[in-house]
């Protein structure tokens, strides 16, 4: 009966050498675990984990690789390796099982389909590597990084495999015999036909130890590179909330009863926190799109992780100087691209939240905070101000719920002339359409995204909770708003505080108007129209198509996309309280974005949200483009 | 008790502070009532008091001035101040003393009403008297929210009055001389504990915009960067400080530090020069209290027209170098 | 050898510029009515002074801060908006009949205290905005007989030495440095620096590390002692703001002809009101400059053109 001989050729030591191997490396990992898991207990309250539908993203994401195939070149070269590499693994394990355990099923007719196997996913791996290596070397994506320890790993691998085919080749060599069920150890010992016996040992030996030291060079490097993404990677994906959908921040909870808020050492990192950082391949698709990245800033989703998991084992402060967190727009493309799940979004927040918490930020961002306490808005507009504004927007008196609207405008409408004929234009649009409505009164200001993006918690929370008291009045109704940054709010964070009401933003509402037929499309002259995807309405809340619709009902605009939409849109770079705040370094994200655009040459930029619209029009303005229109989707109607 | 209200002038070289003479107007009509004369107090180095001074103090009503001349005089000096003031106060008696609500009137004006065990009310918008022959002095409180007429205990009365809010008026006196009086100066030990290492002036060109009295802004109006001396020469020509728009520090025009604005700084002048700027609300936000806007924009409806007292429908290129000229004469 | 440098700070609390809505005398006591959100906190330069003392804790090493404030009961919390800067001891004198009350009266309560403790230097805020005295700091250097510099915007303490140099600031970019001897009182002017950002969260959390030692003061001890009220100002009346009508004169007798007879036409006094008179020129640029010119003659009398 056909078998196989374990350890043939192998002393007795060079045996107990790989023991000990094995035994450092099980120490090894298990601290690691323990951090792991140790952690995941301790900060359990304020970690985000999603253990919904396992075993679908198991097999989509894990499996099945769906994000990676984004890039076809990348999903095929991945699946290959993480095919033959899984299939290996097992094959090792279970060459594992014969040796240390009585059970034997290494012989007959197992063992040639077992040796068979083996060998082909060999060839898979081997495959997938060089396409790897290639990938790496010549084709060279912008966005790849390439260190001398990337380049190491993968050579590592290369050299388990080649050596392992090597060694097959070695052995059957010395048999004498054909194997035909392990055709590239067959092929292999080809090549060894004219070596003596002796050398043929001595070589396979040697080769032998070889293999051992590589195999264990790369088990004992995973838990300190990238390669922990292979225990990390499947385990975040599988407790995490879909790959492509943004998270915010957990609500941090009994904040009284807190020392601090935020990331402030490595040990306020939840064990969730942990898994994510471990999992980071470095992939570099963060990077792509981030606003960040784009403009020259320092700031990177990439190098943040990556810092933050050098900085994990450090017992005092994380030093986070080097990632300079005031430049994140919270646009969530980093969040959203991760093939592993990873919330870069978050991490890089939870380092403002401490910040800000202990007093330091910067002094235009303070001056909103102090604004936004006092006055609820974060301008400083006041009560009197705002309630003199929503005057103008006063609704049909009577309007009853359920099933009416109750319009939430903002704070955005009360600093900015321009934007005010948004709101005045939604109104004018509901009354035209017959619809009820109602204007939130003055006691409310601003949702607290500022506050939120910013990092204050506490007075986020505060805010919250009082708003939630003011719209008690509103039990029933409908609440519809302009800005996607108060929409995202009411509709995900504030049932998070006890919030039950319905939120829609108005592109959604005037989608519905006109397939109703409720409304009138005006006539507009011929136009190419440009629409820009807000990250709120988008990448945060999968909202693409009710603006796109209401402009194709136009008659005359001709819909061209920008070569950056939808979830891959790039920010405008208002968001995250960049309105706040100066950026000191590199270019403005605006005037850049405002270039794409422009290359397709639009007569009208189409925006669904007053950051956006901001942002683009100042841009605009700088660059002295007047022949360039900008409307938000309501304006377009009046 | 003499029956004399004293305004304590602040001055500097051949400068009067133009608070000081218009508290000595309002000395001469407080004095109408309380039957009392009003005298100038200036302290200073040697031979400070030129002629042309003693005119400008007798043009706004000041019946006798009081002088204090030494070399540790020559900058103001808490403790030496406020010793001589007191020794004088306390020697003379006058009805009240009338201080203008300037930093260093800020500064001796409480130390002096301790001394001679008087409150105090300072920063006031106008002064009345009652029935008893007494002051009564209004301020501002919570941000000009309210006002609060308040008196204040102890026999010789002090108050310090905000500046350009009473305005000036001559007393129309046809006098060409006045009794000049000299006061005691005598330092204390507590006078050697401060000394002053140095005294810089500012410049216009360089003072931080939220300090200066005058500006001249410019914004994307002014187009090319050639034309930006346009601004600078007319800050030039009436001793103002170059500021601009968001527009012109992100065309390079100015350095951060002369932004106005939400994002930048809040000035208080009192003539702002606003050139080829649109006046939006961002820009328009760092603007607080400011006196006098002039405005100059091709369009006449652009916002800044609305905030201007003086609004200009012209092309800067124009009308700027025009304005320069006749400055000039 | 240094010695340990003993910094006193005191603090106020002040509203927001937009609160108080409302604003009433009622038997002798200031009563404020407010809408919307919270809109106390502590004073803004006094945060500038806190800032400034925590600027020399970091750069002179051995020093020893200590927060204090006198007022009526229930406004501990303004000490403890103040720990988030890194203040050794909160002490609250605390009156409960606070009212009437004035600078002087605050500041003889507050001498008092210092003069127990002993301080190398007495930093205070530059003005109350609600009161808009200004006068605390003075008062207190009178009481203390040492020095007092006030608008001080860049301190320096030389380690050691007994002596601190002071950069004040004036009106028009006017700068003097002075040298004073320790001790001395300074009151910080809000262009010293950017004081941190209070959150609320080190304003409502649990452990603050240090607790605020309250001291109730026997205001009628201190009366009988002072022999009268400790306040020597009164509010008699509080009522809306009516400011006089401003008096315009043109000092320049080599006026114009154009200037004279829009004098008279006004009858040689304007009202400043804060609408004011607004004009729009068009027209040729020559009448446009002559009328601007006008303007600037009119709008800045001391104005000395070339």
């Amino acid at each position: 009966m056909i078998a196989r001989e374990i350890y043939f050729n192998v002393p007795a030591w060079a045996i107990y050498l790989m023991y000990v191997l094995t035994a450092i490396a099980t120490i090894i990992y298990a601290r690691v675990a323990y951090q792991i898991i140790s952690r995941w207990v301790k900060n359990k309250k304020d970690q985000i984990s999603d253990k919904s539908q396992a075993v679908h993203k198991l097999v989509l994401y894990v499996i099945g690789q769906k994000s990676l195939f984004e890039d076809r070149r990348a999903g095929i070269m991945h699946m290959l390796i993480l095919a033959g590499f899984t299939v290996l693994f097992i094959i090792t394990l279970l060459v594992g099982l014969e040796a240390d355990t009585p059970l034997h099923f290494l012989e007959g007719r197992f063992y040639t389909v077992f040796s068979l196997v083996a060998d082909l996913f060999g060839v898979v791996l081997l495959a997938g590597l060089l396409l790897a290596f290639w990938r790496r070397m010549f084709d060279k994506p912008k966005y790849l990084s390439n260190n001398a320890m990337d380049l190491a790993l993968l050579v590592i691998l290369i050299g388990i495999i080649i050596s392992g085919f090597l060694l097959e080749g070695l052995r059957i060599a010395y048999s004498g015999q054909w194997e035909s069920w392990s055709p590239i150890g067959s092929a292999a010992s080809l090549l060894f036909t004219r070596i003596s016996v002796e050398t043929l040992t001595s070589v396979h030996f040697g080769l032998w130890l070889g293999h051992l030291f590589l195999a264990f060079a790369l088990i004992l490097l995973v838990p300190f590179t990238k390669l922990s993404h292979i225990l990390a990677a499947p385990f975040n994906i599988v407790t995490s909330d879909y790959p492509g959908k943004v998270k915010d921040l957990p609500v941090l909870s009994d904040i009284e009863q807190r020392n601090y808020l935020g990331t402030r050492n490595a040990g306020d990192l939840t064990g969730k926190d942990l898994v994510e950082v471990y999992s980071c391949t470095s992939c570099g698709r963060c990077e792509e799109i981030c606003p960040a990245v784009l403009t020259g800033k320092q700031l990177s989703p990439k190098n943040a992780i990556q810092n933050i998991r050098n900085e994990l084992n450090k017992h005092g402060a994380l030093d986070a100087s080097s990632i300079d967190f005031w430049n994140c727009t919270t646009c969530g493309y980093c969040t959203e691209k991760c093939p592993v799940s990873i919330n870069h979004q978050n991490i890089i927040r939870s380092l403002r939240t401490y910040t800000t918490t202990s007093g330091h930020l910067p002094s235009t961002a303070a001056t909103a905070l102090e604004n936004l306490e006092y006055t609820g808005d974060p301008w400083g507009i006041t009560p009197k101000q705002r309630a003199e504004n929503r005057e103008k927007l006063s609704g049909k008196k009577g309007a009853s719920a359920p099933a009416s609207f109750v319009y939430w405008p903002g704070c955005s409408i009360n600093n900015d002339l321009r934007l005010r004929d948004i709101a005045s234009s939604f109104v004018q649009v509901l009354k035209k359409a017959g619809v009820d409505y109602d204007v939130i009164d003055s006691d409310i200001g601003c949702c607290g995204d500022p506050a939120r993006r910013l990092g204050e918690e506490g007075l986020y929370q505060k805010i919250v909770n009082d708003n939630i008291l003011h719209l008690e009045k509103y039990a029933g109704f409908t609440l519809v708003t302009h800005c996607p940054h108060c929409y995202h709010m009411l509709k995900n964070e504030y049932p998070k505080l006890g919030l039950e009401m319905e939120v829609r933003h108005h592109s959604e509402v005037i989608s519905e108007l006109l397939q109703q037929g409720r409304l009138e499309v005006p006539e507009h002259n011929k136009k190419k129209v440009v629409y820009h995807d807000p990250c709120y309405l988008g990448r945060y809340n999968n909202i693409y198509e009710p603006v796109r619709s209401v402009i194709k009902s136009f008659s005359g605009f001709d819909c061209v996309e920008a070569g950056r939409n939808r979830d891959n849109a790039l920010c405008c770079g208002g968001g995250g309280g960049q309105m706040w705040l100066e950026a000191q370094t590199g270019e403005r994200v605006n005037y850049f974005r405002l270039e794409e655009i422009q290359q397709l040459e639009p007569d009208m930029i189409i925006t669904a949200c007053p950051y956006c619209y901001t942002m683009l029009e100042n841009a605009i303005s700088f660059k002295g483009l007047n022949q360039l229109e900008i409307k938000d989707i309501i304006e377009v109607f009046a | 008790m003499s029956s004399e209200i004293w305004v304590v002038i602040e001055q500097l070289g051949d400068k009067i502070e133009t608070v000081s003479l218009e508290l000595l107007g309002e000395a001469v009509r407080l004095g109408k009532t309380l039957k009392a004369t009003a005298c100038a107090v200036a302290l200073g180095p040697p031979g400070f008091l030129t002629p042309k001074i003693v005119q400008e103090f007798i043009k706004y009503g000041a019946q006798k001035i009081y002088i204090a001349e030494d070399d540790c005089l020559e900058h103001y000096h808490s403790e030496i101040f406020t010793e001589i003031l007191t020794r004088a106060v306390t020697e003379k008696k006058p009805l009240a003393i009338l201080i203008g609500a300037t930093p260093n009137g800020n500064d001796f004006a409480p130390r002096v009403a301790t001394r001679i065990k008087t409150g105090l009310v300072s920063n006031c918008t106008d002064i009345k008297t009652n029935r008893e022959g007494r002051l009564e002095f209004i301020k501002q409180i919570f941000n000009g929210k309210a006002q609060a007429v308040c008196a204040a205990a102890g026999e010789v009365q002090i108050t310090t009055v905000k500046p350009d809010i009473i305005g000036l008026e001559q007393a129309g006196s046809s006098q060409v001389n006045v009794e000049i009086e000299s006061l005691d100066i005598e330092l204390t030990p507590l006078c050697r504990q401060v000394e002053t290492i140095e005294f810089t002036k500012g410049d216009p060109t360089t003072i931080d915009i939220a300090e200066a009295d005058i500006i001249v802004a410019g914004g994307k109006g002014l187009g090319e960067k050639d034309n930006w001396g346009l601004v600078e020469d007319l800050a030039a020509a009436v001793g103002g400080s170059v500021a601009g728009s968001r527009m012109a520090m992100d065309l390079g025009y100015i350095e951060r530090e002369r932004l106005v604005g939400q994002t930048g700084k809040t000035v208080s002048p009192k003539l702002y020069i606003a050139l080829g700027i649109s006046g939006a609300s961002q820009h328009v936000m760092g603007l607080k209290n400011v006196e006098k806007v002039i405005a100059v924009n091709k369009d006449k409806k652009a916002p800044v027209m609305q905030k201007a007292d003086l609004g200009i429908v012209a092309d800067v290129h124009e009308f700027v170098p025009l304005l320069i000229d006749k400055l000039k004469d | 050898m240094t010695k340990m440098l003993k910094i006193v700070v005191c603090v106020s609390s002040s509203f927001f510029s937009e609160s108080p809505v409302s604003v009433k005398l009622t038997d002798g006591k200031i009563a404020t009515g407010t809408k919307g959100p919270v809109i106390e906190a502590v004073n803004y330069s006094d945060r500038c002074a806190l800032e400034e003392a925590q600027r020399f804790k970091q750069e002179c090493g051995d020093v020893e801060v200590t927060v204090v404030m006198a007022g009526p009961p229930d406004y501990q919390w303004v000490l403890e908006s103040c720990f988030c800067f890194e203040i050794d001891k909160a002490v609250y004198l605390q009156v409960s009949d606070w009212e009437p009350m004035d600078s002087y009266g605050c500041s003889l309560i507050i001498s008092d205290f210092i003069r127990e403790v002993g301080a190398d230097l007495v930093l205070c805020g530059d003005v109350n905005t609600d009161f808009e005295s200004g006068q605390v700091a003075p008062i207190l250097a009178e009481l203390l007989s040492i020095p007092y510099v006030s608008r001080a915007i860049g301190l320096s303490i030389i380690a050691g030495q007994s002596n601190m140099e002071v950069e004040r600031k004036l009106t028009r970019g006017n700068r003097q440095r002075l040298r004073v001897t320790l001790p001395a009182v300074a009151s910080v002017d809000i262009a010293a620096n950017q004081p941190r950002y209070i959150s609320v969260h080190s304003r409502i959390k649990e452990n603050k590390g240090k607790p605020v030692i309250v001291t109730p003061i026997d205001r009628q001890e201190l009366e009988s002692k002072f022999k009268g009220p400790i306040n020597l100002v009164n509010i008699l009346n509080i009522g809306p703001v009516r400011l006089r009508p401003k008096k315009v004169a043109i000092p320049d007798s080599k006026m114009s002809a154009q200037d004279r007879l829009s004098f008279l036409m006004g009858g040689g006094n304007k009202k400043k009101s804060s609408n004011g008179d607004k004009e729009i020129l068009e027209g040729k640029t020559e009448t446009q400059v002559d009328k601007t010119l006008a303007f600037l003659k009119k709008s800045l009398p001391d104005l000395n053109k070339e």
